[in-house]
């Protein structure tokens, strides 16, 4: 997948020039690439040359939702007048763009109005609602925000994005199991994914800490293990090999059960582990490895066996 | 015997029915294409069944990668799932989507579909059958083996024709299904493969393989299905191991062999007090 950065200012003028504009626009869409200002650019150059036939609606919303990301009211504005005037504002496509331009102009009674005519007409318009979970969080209703949120997943329990967003909202409010059992749906639509786990572990210990007792050892071995997942992982993935979040995270947690059991011999031998593996990753980083490595040295010495 | 003789064929075949007939077919595939788009009902999806649908989804998740889960946290969804009378998957679940008949709108919309792949095809091969039955229309430029024969030549029984050439039906079936690419070109990519909102909502409903897809979605069905299922699910944790991976196979045997000797004694000697729990196992068992 092209990411936003490799649409550089050059490729864009390239495709001005070559006429190829409305082309590079839809490899945009269909790819889902997050380029808001190579499109805002592409996509006003491609709405005045006048050549677009049927295409120009779908380049014209997509310009609109370009637009209202850089914050480009103008144009947002005159792509939706263009749309509105031609499709009337009844259809839910249409309104939707609707309720996003009211949104950007700060309108958000009206915006929810219009959300709310459109699931009058379709109860289940999953864009409809997401919107309106979004103006929940927009206006910093943080109950009503968990709560639309969590209505929402009863009906859409296969939307990725939507578990997250509500593992993160548990997180930030200190509510650790909660976050805990979304990211466990999370790494079920994706048990390959490192970084999944990684936030697990990284949950389980910072949930450790604040229990006692046999729980708090139990959730420290359970992020020791998604540690030393996400590590064994992360070696056979050259990507993320360099990554240091994961050996820190396994150093930490060693060092916390350490504390509780000091003759552990797993527990002495995964730590050496994540302190070799840190070492190496931050001697490897280019420019200043040096002051990097000796940065860390005492943290790594502090949370090295033995652990009395 | 197979004559060498090449067959001549009339100039006048290729002015008035080869040209005619792919004519007549762009044509009709543009007013299918019109019809389709000024027949076709924005019916949205049934909410309760993409709901369904994604439940059974989960749940097949659950079931496929739950190995992934701690022992706790799976046997927590599985119950959530299965708990006698208060388990997702114990609801009654109303049948809405199952009986065609019970959803008129959805039947309607399945037979204009069929209708209008159907009907232009059968009058067209009714027609050709009837105008041009037995002719010869073109010949392909190549030698061909003998099993094209009835590929090429539907509609003329003659053992001794050269098998390149073509016969009327046929190269009605050819063209038909020649055009496709043709279409494409010519109305633009279909749009609805574009259309954001629709294409996430079709990737909502779809994922469930049992029950077919539209209308014809049976709820209770599928979700005993996977309540046999889930309820044959074994849970071992994947990640139990993880970290006598990490550490290597040397370490891990040493650490795993203490862990046996550890265990070995523990068992000994609670391997007393097991045995009236057995016991009264048994008796519970047995009392209805």
């Amino acid at each position: 997948m092209l990411s936003s950065s490799s649409l550089t200012q050059q490729e864009v003028r390239r495709a001005q020039k070559a006429g190829a504009m409305a082309a590079v626009l839809k490899q945009i869409r269909t790819t889902r690439v997050r380029a808001p200002e190579a499109v805002v650019e592409l996509g006003r150059a491609a709405l005045s040359s006048r050549r677009l036939g049927d295409e120009v609606w779908n380049v014209r919303e997509q310009t609109l939702i370009a637009a209202l990301d850089v914050d480009d009211i103008p144009l947002a504005k005159a792509c939706e007048s263009a749309i509105l005037d031609r499709f009337g504002d009844t259809g839910a496509r249409a309104s939707r763009l609707k309720g996003l331009t009211q949104e950007a102009r700060g309108d958000l009674e009206e915006a929810a109005q219009t959300y709310a005519t459109m699931l009058e007409s379709n109860g289940a318009n999953a864009a409809a609602l997401k919107r309106e979970i979004c103006l929940a969080k927009m206006q910093g209703d943080v109950a009503s925000y968990v709560e639309k949120l969590k209505a929402y997943l009863e009906r859409f329990q296969s939307d990725r994005s939507a578990w997250q967003a509500l593992a993160e909202t548990y997180v930030s409010s200190g509510n650790l199991p909660y976050a805990i059992f979304c990211y466990e749906e999370l790494t079920l639509f994706e048990p390959t994914a490192a970084h999944y786990h990684c936030r697990l572990g990284e949950l389980h210990y910072t949930d450790a800490g604040g229990l006692a007792g046999p729980k708090r050892l139990d959730a420290l071995l359970k992020a020791r293990k998604y540690f030393a997942h996400c590590v064994e992982l992360a070696t056979s993935h050259a990507a993320q090999a360099k990554s240091a979040r994961a050996p820190t995270g396994l150093l930490l947690t060693c060092s916390a059960v350490g504390e509780i059991k000091p003759d552990d011999e797993l527990n002495v031998a995964l730590s050496a582990l994540a302190a070799a593996h840190l070492k190496s990753i931050y001697k490897s980083h280019a420019a200043p490895s040096d002051l990097v490595a000796k940065a860390i040295a005492p943290f790594v010495a502090n949370h090295t066996p033995p652990f009395r | 015997m197979i004559t060498d003789a090449p067959l001549l064929l009339d100039p006048a075949i290729r002015d008035w029915v080869v040209l005619p007939m792919v004519a007549i077919m762009v044509l009709m595939g543009l007013c299918r294409h019109y019809a389709q788009q000024l027949l076709k009902s924005n019916q949205s999806l049934d909410p309760d069944e993409v709901r369904h649908k994604q439940t059974l989804m989960r749940c097949s998740r659950l079931r496929n990668r739950g190995q992934f889960l701690p022992a706790s946290s799976f046997h927590a969804r599985k119950a959530y799932f299965l708990t006698k009378e208060t388990g997702i998957l114990r609801q009654k679940v109303s049948k809405s989507g199952l009986n065609p008949m019970a959803n008129p709108l959805g039947m309607i919309d399945h037979v204009k579909g069929n209708m209008l792949y159907m009907l232009p095809n059968m009058v067209m091969m009714g027609i050709i059958s009837y105008f041009f039955q037995g002719f010869v229309l073109v010949k392909v430029p190549f030698p061909l083996t003998n099993r094209f024969k009835v590929m090429l030549q539907r509609g003329v029984d003659l053992a001794t024709l050269d098998v390149s050439y073509v016969s009327s039906l046929s190269w009605y079936f050819l063209v038909m299904f020649g055009l496709r690419g043709f279409f494409k070109i010519l109305l633009g990519e279909d749009s609805d493969a574009l259309d954001e909102a629709r294409a996430t909502q079709m990737q909502m409903g779809m994922g469930v393989g049992m029950g077919g897809g539209g209308g014809m979605f049976d709820a209770p069905a599928a979700y005993k299905h996977e309540r046999e299922e889930l309820e044959m699910a074994h849970h071992n944790w994947v990640l139990e191991d993880s970290e006598l991976k990490l550490v290597g196979p040397t370490v891990a045997a040493r650490i795993s062999a203490e862990r046996m000797g550890t265990l070995a004694s523990s068992r000994s000697a609670s391997a007393s007090k097991k045995a009236p729990r057995v016991k009264k196992i048994r008796k519970k068992a047995k009392a209805p």
